[in-house]
């Protein structure tokens, strides 16, 4: 027998029995794995109320989350290579849903969207819209074609549509940088939100959570790569969604009777509006707004916004850029793409975006309800409150610096002007907001953890399999072993992972603003290339190239001009930097092609190929075989 | 790839078989980008109807309604291409 056979982990059965079989004994474990969840959880609230300290059931909540998924990722190890990078192709399209769900919901999707459109207001739905329309996208134009090539990466898909003749590994070097740039700028916030909850929720140094953090992702993927990173992001989304869902549910509940979040929010927003047409002028909130403006405080003495009105923060241009920046961004992330080569059919990739998106509006959906009940829950209860007797949510939130209320105009009272408030508040605040018990906030640490581990354990195989399989095996080395290329695949995947977390440590404010330019530049260059690639068999490799490098030099020029440089180009904000970047990658493309000499026969015949289901690769060892 | 070539007749049928995909595509596509540009555009007016369950029109176009579309976009996407699949022959052979 080959000795690498050991050397698999046991816990998930492989697929050699019959897909169908596969997908029972899979249901087994994970039902069994939400009964053992539901279990700790119960037993955590019953020694809560039994006076064991918040403390401590916060070390059990965060230690439990952590191991059960090095656990899995341990027990999901392997030496196969096709194992390693894509799973084996075997995972079915609902897991490979649930996986890609966690995989893209990161910690800003868990913790900071409900807040930004707390405060946005329906001009912050454009990230509930981007963030899910992306996924038609994906799969109507990528990833059923993705899958029929079978390849491992996404640099491996480009350079073999475009990465021909002479100098035939260029485009993959520019594509395996462009991988890594995204992979890095996406991570490193992930790896802070890490630090951040366990900070906040144990009382540790931000730089020990932070490595806290990498060292649960590194057990996560490093022995099995993408196979014990799906069987782990399964794992994290089941533990996300529930602690994203219970919180939520009890606050419906106590405004409307209703549990069920996604129904129930319209009366809470009715609710909201009510509110507003006598709180935003009675004499009190314009004492405060009039105290600011005396302070020389002019931005915090102007007259609030309802929630609901339609381009008051943000302007219908820059509302439908960001929407469209966003869709093609998210369709054009490395990390996501890539889990679309783990499918066992290109028919089950069909599903599986269907899967995907069903799991992430679960969280999608229900994220204008906790902004929702956040708001109405501040309106009714914190506003008009005496200074000193402040609800505990806020005492609690304020020590870290999450909720400021500066009682400006002296009147002893809370003013809803005098409140500042940060994003991260709403769902961190929203259990003590229910008046729910500690379990409740660790469900919810935990559920962040979950969500920040998930996606920074696909990033980093991303970054770390761009360098072992596209630059060292298929540039370098081509003659590489499979021991070779595992062994290196995991080494980089150390090396990554402790630069992303040396990053996030430092704590640098900019990191946050940088995730959102990660959408912007996929916008500008995987999508128009991977597009034009699969749809136009016209489209050469210095088309490619130029799309690639045109696309990302134009995004970034208009990002980095108008973040620091004041550029400013029809009051579009930097966030939509891809609105140019976009339309200069697909023109290069077109018009570099047409001035170059066509793609050859092999390349063409390839691409004819892809454009029907029948004959897909199950899987080799050179992730491609052409 | 080391699949055979295709003769005339078979490359006439995976020519007919994509052009169909493509112009199901489109049709996807327009609805798609119907869903997400168009009320935005009339947010203002949308925002003095309110319908059941509580939610100005224009928020309820923005946050829950397009995403119950896109669902439905992939699901018909999905279905329709494995009819499409099987009708030309071009299905994947089962895995079991």
């Amino acid at each position: 027998m080959d000795p690498q056979i050991k050397k698999e982990g046991t816990l998930i059965p492989s697929s050699s029995g019959g897909q169908s079989g596969f997908i029972r004994k899979l249901n087994k474990i994970y039902l069994m794995y939400v009964v053992g969840f539901a279990s700790f959880v119960i037993l955590m609230a019953i020694l809560n109320a039994n006076g064991v300290p918040d403390r401590i059931i916060g070390y059990f909540f965060l230690g439990w989350t952590i191991s059960i998924f090095a656990a899995v990722g341990i027990l999901s190890r392997t030496g196969q290579l096709t194992q390693y990078y894509v799973a084996g192709r075997e995972v079915p399209g609902v897991y490979n849903g649930m996986a890609t769900a966690s995989d893209w919901m990161s910690a800003a999707s868990f913790i900071g969207m409900a807040g930004t459109i707390m405060i946005l207001g329906f001009d912050g739905l454009p990230f509930i819209m981007g963030w899910t329309g992306g996924y038609v996208l994906l799969a109507l134009l990528i990833g059923p074609y993705l899958r029929k090539l079978g390849a491992f990466t996404i640099p491996d898909f480009v350079s073999s549509r475009y990465g021909y003749g002479e100098n035939k590994h260029v485009i993959r070097i520019i594509a395996l940088i462009i991988t890594i740039v995204i992979g890095f700028v996406y991570i490193v916030p992930q790896i802070a939100g890490v630090g951040l909850i366990t900070s906040r929720f144990l009382g540790i140094p931000f730089v020990i959570g932070c490595f806290v953090g990498l060292l649960g992702v590194l057990v996560c993927s490093m022995l099995g790569g993408m196979r014990a990173v799906t069987w782990t992001q399964v794992a994290q989304y089941i533990v996300l969604i529930i602690a994203y869902l219970i919180p939520v549910s009890v606050l419906s509940f106590q405004y409307t009777g209703n549990p069920i979040p996604y129904l129930a929010y319209g009366q809470v927003i009715q609710k909201i509006i009510a509110e507003e047409q006598t709180l935003f002028n009675s004499p009190e909130e314009i004492s405060a707004r009039e105290a600011f403006a005396a302070a020389g405080q002019p931005a915090r003495a102007k007259e609030p916004q309802p929630y609901t009105a339609p381009f008051v923060r943000m302007d219908l241009k820059n509302f439908l850029i960001l929407t469209f920046c966003l869709m093609l961004g998210t369709t054009g992330l490395p990390h996501i793409l890539m889990r679309y080569y783990t499918l066992p059919s290109v028919r089950e990739a069909r599903k599986s975006v269907l899967w995907t998106l069903f799991f992430i509006s679960l969280l999608y959906l229900a994220a204008p309800a906790y902004s929702a009940n956040a708001l109405l829950t501040i309106y009714t209860q914190l506003v008009g409150t005496p200074m000193v007797d402040l609800p505990s949510w806020v005492t609690t939130w304020s020590q870290v610096g999450l909720i400021t209320i500066t009682d400006i105009n002296g009147d002893g009272l809370v003013q809803f002007a005098e409140i500042a408030i940060k994003p991260d508040m709403v769902v961190l605040a929203t259990p003590e907001m229910a008046g729910l018990p500690y379990v409740i906030a660790g469900l919810i640490a935990s559920g962040g953890l979950a969500a920040a581990l998930s996606t920074a354990d696909g990033l980093l195989l991303t970054i770390s399999n761009a360098f072992a399989h596209d630059l060292y095996y298929k540039v370098i080395n081509p003659k590489a072993s499979a021991n070779t290329r595992l062994a290196l695949a995991r080494t980089l995947l150390v090396i990554a992972a402790v630069i992303a977390g040396f990053v996030a440590s430092q704590n640098i404010a900019i990191i946050v603003e940088l995730v959102a330019w990660a959408f912007s530049i996929a916008a500008s260059t995987f999508f128009p290339v991977l597009v034009m690639g699969i749809f136009w068999k016209r489209a050469t490799k210095e088309g490619g190239i130029a799309g690639l490098t045109i696309g990302l030099g134009v995004c970034l020029f208009y990002m980095i001009g108008s973040r620091f440089y004041g550029l400013d180009w029809f009051g579009i904000r930097t966030i939509g930097s891809g609105i140019f970047g976009i339309p200069a990658a697909f023109l290069s493309i077109y018009v570099v092609s047409l001035l170059t000499p066509a793609p050859p026969k092999a390349v063409t015949d390839l691409m004819e190929t892809l454009r029907y289901p029948k004959g897909s690769p199950r899987g080799s060892e050179e992730g491609l075989d052409t | 790839m080391s699949e055979p070539q295709l003769s005339t007749t078979q490359q006439q049928n995976v020519d007919a078989y994509w052009s169909k995909n493509v112009s199901l595509i489109r049709t996807l596509l327009a609805i798609w980008a119907a869903v997400t540009f168009i009320p935005p555009l009339f947010a203002h007016q949308l925002s003095q109807i309110t319908i059941i369950g509580g939610w100005p029109l224009h928020y309820f176009l923005g946050a829950i309604f397009p995403i119950l579309v896109y669902l439905l976009l992939i699901l018909a996407y999905w279905k329709k291409m494995d009819d499409l699949d099987r009708e030309y022959g071009l299905a994947e052979e089962e895995v079991d």
